[in-house]
C-alpha cells in the first residue's frame, strides 16, 4: 500500500516536471540548428561625435567639468538580451547576465550562444540587472558576489563600477558604485534597438557582432565635479542622474558580419 | 490534514521532484523534521531540509577558514549558549583584534525575518554572511572570490561540497546555500511561553502578571509569537546616537537612529542590549522605557515612558525569562561538529 503511494507520487511529480519544465515555444524555429553571435561595445570619451577612445590607465580631462581622470576600473551589467526575428516575435536569452570588463582581454565583448539561426531586425537588453536577481538570494555566473559587482551591507548590485585617481578628488582617488532596483533611484534602465535597416543573420559557423557606442564621459554631463562628489557607494538620486545620462548614451553602430 | 500539513507532506515534495526533474542539484534526502508550532505565521525563507547540506553548513559556521587568517568562526561572536548572540561582549572582535561597530545579533528564526542586521540593510537570508565575511572589522575577506579560492585547495571542504552539489568547483552560491540550510534550521519554539501556549504547563502568578504588562505595554513591536514585527523603531534608551542606524540604507530624516526591533526570545540569554550593546542587563533596559524621552523620532508608544513600579518590572523580566528556549541553545544539532 505505501509503495503504491509513493509510485502515484512520483508518477504524479513527474508528469508535473514535464509540464514545469517545458516552455511554450513561439515561433518555432524550422531547424534545430543554433549558432552564436557578439555584442561589442566601443567607449568614447566626450560628446556624440567625438572619437576619443576611452580607455583605462589613461588621462582624460572631461569636456564638461575639465576634471583629469586615469581610470583604473570600469565595468558593468548588460543583461536580459533578446532578439527580434524577422517574423515578429522575440528569441530570449537564456539566464542572460554578463559583464563588460574593460580590465580584461577583450573584456567588451559579450558572446551569446544558443541562439537560433534566421535573421533578426533588432535587440533588446538591460543595462543593469532586473530587480527580481538583486533580491533572489544566492547567484552564480556573472551573478556571483565573487564579481565585487554585489553590496554586502545593503542588498543589491552594483550596476556600474568605475574607479581611477584624479588630482581634483579630495583623497586623489574617485568610486563610482552606481546600481538601484527599486523606488525613486531605480536605474534598471531596459534599451531596444533597430540595426538601422541592417539584419543580423544568424547562420553556422559564423559570429556577427553588433557593435554599440557608448560614451562613459556622460556620467558627468548631468552629474557633478569630482571635487564635489568623488565617491558614490549606494543608490542615491546623484546615482541616478549619472546612469540616466550613461545609459542614454549607449547606440546601435553596426553589425560586423 | 492542517493547511500547514499540506504544504509540507504535499507541495513540499512534490516541488522538490520537480526541481530535481529541472536539472537543480539539491538531492532530497528527507524533509524537514523541525516543526515550528502553529501560531507561528508562514517563514518568508524556505528552504527543503538536506542533511548532508546541514552538516555541511554546520561545518562551515564553526570553521575558522572563513576568516582571512583562519582565526576566527561565525561561532567566535554567534555562541549557541547566548542564543547565537556574543559571549556577553558589547561589540565583537574581528581578525586582528578590530572591534565590531554594533553588537552580534542572536540568531534563529531566521526564516522569519524578513531583513537582517540592526538597519535591515540585507535583505535575503542566503546572502547575509556576506558581510560578516567581507567587512574589514570582522572576518576580513576584502577579496571574496580569495576565499572561495581558498575553500577549491580544501580537501575535505572539496568533498563535502562535492557530496552536496556534485559540481567539481565550490562556489560562492553553494557557500551561500550550505550556511542557509544550517541557519534555515536554527529555530527556537520550545521555551516555556510555547509550553504554556500549548497548554502543556502553566505560568507562575508573577509570570502571569509580566504577561498581561507585556501585552499592554511591549506587543505593540515585539509582538507575538515571535516577539517582534520586524519593524525600525527609536527607543529612546540612549541619549546621544553615533550610529545612524536605518538611515544609513534609506537616506531618510525619519529613519535616523532607528533599528531593528529584535526579539524578545532568548532575551535573557542575549546581554548586553541595544545595538551597540551599552546596556548591561536586562532590568537597565526596561528601567530605560519608563523614562520619558524627547527624540523627535521616537516610537509613538514610548512618548510619555512606560508606567512600570519596581514590582511590575519583576514580573515583566520574570515573565521574559519564560522565552529562554533551553532545548535550542543545548539542542546537538546545533552544536560544534
Amino acid at each position: 500500500m505505501k509503495n503504491i503511494k509513493i509510485f502515484t507520487l512520483l508518477t504524479l511529480g513527474f508528469i508535473l516536471s514535464l509540464s514545469a519544465c517545458k516552455k511554450d515555444p513561439v515561433d518555432p524555429p524550422t531547424t534545430n540548428e543554433t549558432s552564436t553571435f557578439s555584442i561589442k561595445a566601443e567607449h568614447f570619451w566626450g560628446p556624440s561625435g567625438t572619437t576619443t577612445v576611452f580607455e583605462l590607465n589613461k588621462w582624460l580631462v572631461h569636456p564638461k567639468t575639465k576634471d583629469s581622470l586615469k581610470f583604473d576600473m570600469f565595468k558593468y551589467y548588460i543583461t536580459n538580451i533578446q532578439l527580434k526575428k524577422s517574423g515578429g516575435s522575440w528569441w530570449t536569452d537564456e539566464e542572460s547576465y554578463y559583464i563588460m570588463d574593460l580590465d580584461k582581454m577583450n573584456g567588451n565583448v559579450i558572446t551569446i550562444n544558443n541562439v537560433p539561426t534566421g535573421t533578426y531586425t533588432e535587440l533588446k537588453y538591460i543595462l543593469g540587472v532586473d530587480s527580481a536577481r538583486n533580491n533572489s538570494g544566492a547567484q552564480t555566473g556573472a551573478l556571483s558576489a565573487t564579481n565585487g559587482m554585489f553590496w554586502s551591507w545593503n542588498t543589491g548590485y552594483i550596476f556600474v563600477k568605475a574607479e581611477g585617481t584624479s588630482p581634483q578628488s579630495n583623497d586623489g582617488t574617485f568610486a563610482f558604485h552606481l546600481g538601484g532596483f527599486k523606488g525613486e533611484n531605480n536605474i534598471v534602465t531596459p534599451k531596444q534597438t533597430g540595426f538601422n535597416g541592417e539584419t543580423l543573420e544568424i547562420a553556422v559557423n559564423t559570429n556577427p557582432i553588433i557593435h554599440l557606442n557608448a560614451r562613459p564621459s556622460m556620467l558627468w554631463h548631468a552629474g557633478k565635479k569630482v571635487s564635489e562628489v568623488s565617491r558614490i557607494m549606494m543608490p542615491s538620486p546623484t546615482a541616478k542622474a549619472m546612469a540616466d545620462e550613461y545609459f542614454g548614451s549607449y547606440i546601435f553602430d553596426h553589425i560586423h558580419r | 490534514m492542517s493547511r500547514k500539513g499540506f504544504v509540507r507532506g504535499i507541495f513540499f515534495p512534490l516541488a522538490a521532484i520537480i526541481l530535481a526533474a529541472c536539472g537543480k542539484d539539491l538531492a532530497i534526502q528527507e524533509l524537514e523534521s523541525n516543526d515550528y508550532p502553529d501560531y507561528f505565521p508562514t517563514p518568508v525563507y524556505q528552504k527543503t531540509f538536506n542533511a548532508k547540506e546541514f552538516e555541511l553548513g554546520r561545518s562551515l559556521f564553526y570553521d575558522p577558514i572563513l576568516s582571512i587568517d583562519s582565526s576566527i568562526s561565525c561561532a567566535s561572536c554567534h555562541g549557541q549558549m547566548h542564543a547565537f548572540a556574543d559571549h556577553n561582549k558589547a561589540l565583537s572582535v574581528g581578525v586582528d583584534g578590530k572591534i565590531g561597530r554594533r553588537n552580534s545579533p542572536a540568531m534563529f528564526n531566521l526564516i522569519w525575518q524578513p531583513h537582517f542586521m540592526a538597519d535591515g540593510g540585507i535583505t535575503h537570508l542566503e546572502i547575509m554572511p556576506l558581510a560578516p565575511l567581507t567587512d574589514t572589522l570582522e572576518m576580513n575577506n576584502h577579496s571574496f572570490a580569495g576565499l572561495i579560492t581558498k575553500l577549491n585547495h580544501n580537501s575535505t571542504y572539496i568533498s563535502m561540497f562535492d557530496e552536496v552539489y556534485g559540481k567539481e568547483v565550490i562556489d560562492d552560491q553553494q557557500l551561500f546555500f550550505a550556511l542557509a540550510q544550517f541557519m534555515a534550521q536554527m529555530n527556537s519554539y520550545q521555551s516555556k511561553y510555547d509550553a504554556v501556549r500549548q497548554g502543556k504547563t502553566e505560568f507562575t502568578p508573577l509570570e502571569a502578571q509580566g504577561y498581561e504588562l507585556f501585552k499592554t505595554h511591549c506587543n505593540t513591536c515585539h509582538t507575538e509569537p515571535l516577539f517582534t514585527n520586524y519593524s525600525f523603531q527609536n527607543n529612546g534608551l540612549k541619549e546621544k546616537y553615533t550610529d545612524v542606524g536605518r538611515f544609513r540604507v534609506t537616506q531618510e530624516e525619519q529613519d535616523r537612529h532607528r533599528f531593528k526591533v529584535p526579539s524578545l526570545r532568548n532575551i535573557h540569554l542575549t546581554r548586553p542590549y541595544l545595538h551597540d550593546g551599552s546596556i548591561r542587563d536586562l532590568r537597565a533596559a526596561v528601567e530605560g522605557y519608563t523614562q520619558p524621552y524627547a527624540h523627535s523620532n521616537l516610537a509613538p508608544q514610548l512618548k510619555n515612558g512606560v508606567p512600570m513600579n519596581p514590582q511590575e518590572i519583576d514580573a515583566l523580566l520574570q515573565f521574559l525569562g519564560t522565552l529562554n528556549d533551553y532545548k535550542f541553545i543545548a539542542n546537538p544539532k546545533f552544536a560544534a561538529p
